[in-house]
């Protein structure tokens, strides 16, 4: 494969945006920014990236949630892996992961902030791999 | 301009629709009015007055089942009741009912306006104190919402650089340096879990909780709380034993998120402060209108003088300083949670021993059971 594999970051928090970049640059993918629900859906039309990192809270306490139920009801885009990279808890009022509150979130897989480097790198080969 | 207040009458008798009309839309009153029960609430529905005038004896649908329907329409609406001569019980009944005041046919016009001046007094603070409480929740929540995220972003962010330096990505770190960053990283963890704790603390109401109740499985929660600190339990082979009687699940109701966090919290206290290979039971029992769940550990107990404590915001046994123990508002969330479900929550402790920390439920009544609907 010659085209370089898209990552799109979705958070509000600049510096976390930089660190999770810091992890994920020592593979070569291409990545991609948004800081809010209007940019995020604008960078998927735009970069139609190969796997979505998203925040949940935002300009709103669950814009992650919206958007990920966005994508997740779109016949296209609902392909796109979404890793969840959360520090929310309080969503469920527990501890919540796909496998224990996964009523609660399409995403395709969650993991708490912050994030072991090894783990991340992990899970976005696994997620890129389906 | 303060918006006109509106003033509905309803009473069969046209002369006295009459003469309320001509009393009170000169003190600059709308009113509106209706010759019988149901075109009163009709109009009630309709116009959505602030103040109701409502005689009492009327053919057809009668004042007091008017003045039962006030209140679910809207309980601010102030209602007057108007009573014939020498009939004080049934205004005293109505005032029972959630009826403001009464007067006695005949009145004077002097008599309606200061009845009705009170009324409105009473209807405008009624409606103050009700947005002032409205704002005041409101904010309050934005507060914790807004604080709580602005506080954990940096923590989290520092914390992810912390992982990164940990993690050798950028060149070797010695073990010196890996334990300051080590201990960095806990203080921020036990920072973030305070900023946590105070926000599910501040989420905790009891309108909600009861809004939320449904009948549970409690062998299921109490298996998703082990599943959620199987990696605790596993570290310190904690023996863990079980008991639930299948019974219990067709009278066990609640809020299923915040019984899980009760459990999560009373297990983890459980894990946390018993010995290596110890053991933790959990047992649920039909006791009185309760159902009755013991977590009983055998750790190192809790002495008797700070045992009336344990169930303070803040609190913390000072003598185990050198424990991790978090801000000490664990229990008092399980006491919370508790308490808004009706129920209450009891610790016994011996020192060296071990605790048991019961929680007590209100059953769920078989009436509510049948109807499939709490």
């Amino acid at each position: 494969m010659n085209k370089r594999t898209k990552i799109l970051i979705v958070d509000d928090d600049k510096d976390y945006v930089d660190a999770i970049k810091t992890i994920l640059e020592i593979k070569n993918y291409e990545f991609g920014f948004a800081c809010n629900r209007e940019e995020a859906m604008h960078e998927i039309e735009k970069m139609k990236p190969d796997l979505i990192i998203l925040d949940v809270m935002m300009e709103k306490l669950n814009t992650g949630f919206e958007i990920c139920y966005k994508l997740k009801h779109d016949p296209e885009k609902k392909k796109i892996p979404v890793l969840v990279i959360s520090a929310i808890t309080a969503k469920t009022g527990f501890k919540f992961s796909p496998k224990i509150d996964g009523e609660y979130f399409e995403a395709d897989d969650y993991v708490e902030k912050p994030v072991k480097p090894d783990d991340l790198l992990e899970r976005v080969e696994k997620l890129l791999k389906r | 301009m303060e918006k006109q207040n509106k003033i509905l009458v309803i009473d069969d008798e046209e002369t006295m629709l009459d003469c309320c009309s001509q009393v009170l839309c000169p003190l600059g009153l709308v009113v509106e009015t209706a010759k019988n029960g149901r075109l009163g609430l009709d109009k009630l529905k309709e116009i959505k007055p602030d103040v109701v005038l409502v005689d009492l004896r009327m053919h057809g649908i009668s004042g007091m089942e008017i003045l039962e329907k006030i209140n679910e329409i809207d309980e601010q609406i102030v209602t007057i009741v108007i009573t014939g001569y020498g009939t004080l019980e049934s205004a005293i009944e109505a005032m029972k009912k959630g009826a403001y005041d009464f007067i006695t046919k005949p009145f004077t016009p002097d008599v309606l306006r200061i009845t009705m001046k009170r009324a409105l007094d009473k209807r405008k603070l009624s409606l103050e104190a009700i947005s002032f409480q409205q704002e005041k929740e409101r904010l309050r929540q934005n507060f914790i919402s807004i604080v709580s995220h602005e506080i954990k972003s940096p923590i989290v962010t520092v914390q992810q650089n912390l992982e990164i330096i940990l993690n050798e990505m950028f060149g070797k770190i010695t073990d010196k340096q890996r334990e300051i960053l080590l201990r960095m990283n806990l203080k921020l963890t036990e920072l973030k879990k305070l900023v946590n704790d105070w926000q599910k603390i501040a989420a905790i109401n009891s309108q909600e909780i009861v809004e939320n109740m449904e009948i549970l499985k409690l062998d299921e929660i109490i298996y998703d709380v082990e599943t959620a600190l199987e990696e605790q339990i596993r570290n310190k082979k904690i023996k863990m034993k079980i008991n639930i009687p299948d019974s219990i699940s067709r009278v066990f109701y609640g809020d299923k998120s915040r019984l899980k966090e009760v459990f999560l919290n009373l297990l983890d206290n459980a894990v946390k402060y018993n010995h290596e290979n110890g053991e933790v039971e959990i047992s649920a029992r039909e006791n009185g209108n309760y159902i009755a769940i013991s977590i009983i550990d055998t750790g190192i107990g809790i002495d008797a003088k700070y045992l009336p404590f344990v169930f303070d915001e803040f609190f913390r046994v000072r003598d185990e300083a050198k424990l991790d123990l978090g801000a000490g508002l664990g229990l008092f969330i399980v006491k919370k949670i508790i308490d808004a479900h009706s129920g209450k929550v009891e610790a016994r402790s011996e020192l060296g021993a071990g605790s048991t920390f019961t929680v007590f439920l209100p059953k769920v009544k078989n009436d509510k059971f049948n109807s499939g609907r709490i």
